[in-house]
This record gives C-alpha cells, sequence and structure tokens, in this order.
C-alpha cells in the first residue's frame, strides 16, 4: 500500500493503518534518538513519544511535504527538548558490544572507539550533533535537513562543518591511518 | 586542476555529493595524486564509516515490538491533558494553527477599524443651561464644553417657530 494511502486512513482515524505507516521510519528514528541520547532506554522512550505526537498531529500534515521529514522534525524537536530538560545530566549508557570475529585487539580497539565517538558527541552543541546525525547515519541531503531542523542550507553545511571538525580533532589518533 | 587549499575547501562537499558533476570530477582526480588531500579524505569517510557503526550498532538489539507496546498503551488510553489538546485540536481541524491566528488576527482588525466607521456618530447630548427671559436669548451647552447662544426674533418664540 502505499504511503499517501496509509496517510489518507490515519488522518479518517484507522489507527491499524498506523503501525504500517511507521514501519519503514521506526529503527531510523530509534537510531537518530539514540545519537542524541545514547542511551536506549531513553531512546525507546523518545520514540514512543515521537509516534504518539506523529499520530496525534498527522491531521495537520500536508502531502505538499514528504512524510519522513516531518517525522524527523517532530523526532528532532522531542530531542532538542529532552536535551534541554535534562540539561547535562544525560547519562551516556556503556554499552556492551556485541562479540566480534576479528580477535582481542580490534574488538578492543573498536570498543574503545565507540567510547570516544559516544563522549565526543555528547561534546557536541545539540544542533551540530542533529546535523552530523542526519547526515552521516540517516544519509539526509543538505535540504532535507534544512527542512528537518527549519533552519537555511547555509546553517546545515556549517553546523556539519564544526561538528566534523571537532569529531576529527577529538578522534585524530583513531581516523589517521585508515585507508 | 584545482589546487589544494581550494580542494580541501570542496571535500566534504565532495563526501557529501553535494558538488556540480564537473567538480566531483576534477576533485576525484587531484585527491588520486595529492596525500594531503587524499588523507583528509579518508579522515571525513572513517568519521562517516564509525560514527555509523557506533549508532548503529548501539540501536541495533532494541526489540522494535517495544516500541509498539508503549505506543499502543498511550494511544488506547491518553491522558487527560491529551484529550484536552487532541479536542482542542479537533476543533480546529481542517485550519492550521497559524491560519486560525491570522483568521483572529483579522476579526480583531476588523472589530478595531471597520466597526467604528459603520457605527452612527452618537447624539449631541444637549442641555438647556438657562433662558433668559428679559432678553431673547437661550443658551446651550453641548458635551465638550460647547457653548451655543441662539438669538431669535420676540415674536417667533411665542408662536412656537425656531
Amino acid at each position: 500500500m502505499e504511503e499517501r494511502e496509509l496517510i489518507e486512513r490515519v488522518q479518517r482515524g484507522e489507527k491499524d493503518a498506523f503501525q504500517d505507516l511507521m514501519a519503514p521510519y521506526q529503527r531510523k528514528i530509534y537510531s537518530l534518538l539514540y545519537g542524541m541520547v545514547w542511551n536506549r532506554e531513553d531512546a525507546l522512550e523518545l520514540t514512543q513519544e515521537v509516534f504518539v505526537k506523529a499520530y496525534r498531529s498527522i491531521r495537520s500534515f500536508r502531502m505538499a511535504s514528504s512524510f519522513y521529514t516531518w517525522v524527523y522534525r517532530i523526532a528532532v524537536n522531542l530531542a532538542l527538548d529532552f536535551r534541554r530538560r535534562r540539561g547535562k545530566h544525560i547519562e551516556i549508557q556503556r554499552e556492551v558490544d556485541p562479540p566480534s570475529n576479528r580477535g582481542p585487539d580490534s574488538s578492543l580497539l573498536r570498543k574503545e572507539l565507540n567510547e570516544k565517538i559516544r563522549m565526543s558527541m555528547a561534546t557536541l552543541p545539540p544542533h551540530q550533533r542533529v546535523a552530523l546525525l542526519l547526515r552521516e547515519v540517516e544519509g539526509l541531503t543538505y535540504k532535507e535537513i534544512a527542512k528537518v531542523m527549519g533552519c537555511r542550507l547555509g546553517t546545515v553545511m556549517s553546523r556539519l562543518h564544526y561538528a566534523r571538525e571537532e569529531m576529527r580533532r577529538a578522534l585524530a589518533p583513531y581516523l589517521q591511518g585508515e585507508d | 586542476m584545482p589546487d589544494c587549499s581550494r580542494v580541501a575547501s570542496l571535500l566534504e562537499l565532495y563526501v557529501d555529493e553535494a558538488l556540480p558533476q564537473d567538480e566531483m570530477a576534477a576533485v576525484k582526480k587531484h585527491v588520486r595524486r595529492c596525500r594531503r588531500c587524499h588523507k583528509e579524505l579518508t579522515e571525513l569517510t572513517a568519521l562517516r564509516k564509525h560514527l555509523r557503526e557506533t549508532v548503529e550498532t548501539g540501536a541495533a538489539d532494541v526489540p522494535l515490538s517495544r516500541i509498539w507496546e508503549g505506543v499502543a498503551e498511550r494511544l488506547d488510553s491518553p491522558t487527560i491533558w491529551e484529550r484536552i489538546v487532541w479536542a482542542g485540536k479537533s476543533i480546529v481541524f481542517p485550519f492550521r494553527p497559524l491560519k486560525v491566528l491570522a483568521g483572529v488576527a483579522a476579526l480583531v482588525v476588523l472589530f478595531l477599524f471597520i466597526v467604528p466607521l459603520v457605527k452612527s456618530p452618537p447624539t449631541p447630548r444637549v442641555v438647556v443651561e438657562s433662558v433668559e427671559s428679559e432678553h431673547p436669548i437661550m443658551i446651550f451647552q453641548g458635551e465638550g464644553e460647547i457653548m451655543v447662544v441662539w438669538l431669535f426674533e420676540k415674536g417667533e418664540g411665542k408662536e412656537g417657530k425656531e
């Protein structure tokens, strides 16, 4: 069934169609939120909040814009609100890494790098972090990011540039020598 | 062939595939031969790869069914506040909040500027201050302290003509 049709059904109040509509986005939204808060439970709760909010406000959605940028926009706004509410007291969860078949050294290095990435991301200003995640993880174009974040293309490019610069500085020992 | 400083400023756009095709090709050609720019490019692509891996690994093992458990629960039993907000939105529907706001603003403007123009001017309240019985003079006072002195012929008043 086409997305447009699903949206219309949900707008008419068919709750069952909502799960089908959101299915392609659930993992993406969860990943984005996880990258914002680095805590699985918080990301899960935020994802639920995004879905509830999307359901409640879907009647205001106009077909002229794309649905996924609309959903991403809800997710980004909620994540930024969450950060504002929590301030700097966001608990970054230590991950239990999946078993690796690359040997103890590479597994250890990978774990160390994961930790370093999480810590470095946590120090980025929230808007830079969102831009970086939308581009590097979600693969959105500059134009799409601008729509989601409600800013100009130039702002997206500058946020991305500063975020990358900071991340490259923090991860320099891990990034150099890769080929 | 562009120089290094120019290519360095284009590398992020190159990685993001946001350059026109001819510039993409020029940067690609330069990077193949320039060690410095090649290193920069490698770092940018490595950052993307590691960031993606870290986020995807961390987010991978959460069962998506858990998302829906919470969502279904909240959709089936909304809080009182959610009910109020939802009811409000239903009333406003199909208008968007901005349109509603614009409509209210237009109504206010209409009320403030148009209505006073249409409204008939108030009838002035006129009070007879005094009648001089000795002389043919009547003195009126309206609102705003305007004094009106009306003179008439002695015979006219008695006949009831003004």
